[in-house]
């Protein structure tokens, strides 16, 4: 019987988590055009039709002692969790800052700022 | 900035970290915005930014720039350099004077800083401005840990921020 009421829940949980969550596609990888420069992005988006509340993700300057998170490890942890919910979501990848770690890892992610 | 740190001291470095977010910086953020205004799935009404830490601060600058903006969402703005820039504190207190989207303001207990968002807090209370200040408990085990609560601890902010957008989006 406990095991029964605890099938039950759990089934309701997922249920709920089925209606509020959307299905998602992403990343893309996108070009944007600042001035003379091409920027790379990364885009999450709902996989539904028509047209979704959107994010643009201002990243933050990562220092060259930045070891426990990386723009790479923040950006993909932040996607999905906005898609999930029916917002695009853009991460745009501003153009150099001057901390080689952050740009060496970028490159490494091929998420290279020209 | 480090390098500007490095070479010729705090005020360099505060000198170079309000000219970047006024210039090159903003332009990108600008750049983003266009890109995303021609996409077809893009609701241009629902637009929201959310910014970390450095790129907090370039997100009050971009919704000053912005009015079209809907929602501002910082964590940690400015938590590493509030205390050590006047400049940088006194720009941002200004802009967000400007500012008509809506402001949420996150910060963990143990940031660098949570004086950004007290001051922040406090100047949008005296104008009468939409916003919330929300202040989390301590998160991890060092200031560094805590500043990026938004990419650690997801779960904590996850449900507040849903929200706050849900209310101010379907305005």
């Amino acid at each position: 019987m406990i095991k029964e009421i605890a099938l039950a829940l759990i089934l309701a949980f997922c249920s709920v988590q089925q209606t509020n969550a959307q299905d998602f596609g992403g990343p893309d990888t996108v070009s944007v055009h600042s001035g003379q420069l091409t920027l790379k992005g990364l885009l999450w988006r709902p996989t539904a039709a028509g047209s979704f509340p959107t994010v643009i993700f201002s990243h933050g300057s990562y220092t060259v002692n930045d070891s426990i998170i990386t723009p790479e490890q923040q950006i993909s942890s932040l996607g999905p969790v906005f898609a999930r919910k029916g917002y695009i979501y853009l991460a745009l990848f501003r153009r150099a800052l001057a901390f080689q770690k952050a740009k060496e890892k970028m490159a490494q992610a091929l998420w290279i700022m020209h | 900035m480090d390098n500007a740190l490095k070479e010729k001291g705090q005020e360099e470095r505060n000198k170079v970290q309000l000219q970047q977010p006024e210039t090159s910086q903003l332009q990108d953020m600008i750049a983003g915005l266009t890109f995303l205004k021609k996409r077809k799935d893009v609701d241009v009404n629902h637009m929201v930014v959310i910014g970390h830490s450095f790129g907090g601060s370039l997100a009050i600058l971009l919704a000053e720039h912005e009015p079209s903006l809907k929602s501002v969402v910082i964590f940690g703005p400015a938590g590493y350099s509030w205390n050590r820039s006047p400049q940088l504190r006194l720009r941002l207190i200004n802009a967000v004077k400007n500012i008509t989207a809506p402001v949420m303001i996150i910060h963990a207990q143990n940031d660098y800083s949570t004086n950004p968002g007290y001051a922040l807090d406090s100047v949008m209370n005296k104008l009468h401005k939409p916003h919330l200040l929300k202040m989390y408990g301590k998160f991890g085990n060092s200031a560094f840990e805590g500043h990026n609560l938004i990419s650690l601890s997801i779960e904590t902010w996850e449900a507040d921020v849903f929200e706050f957008l849900r209310k101010n989006l379907k305005k």
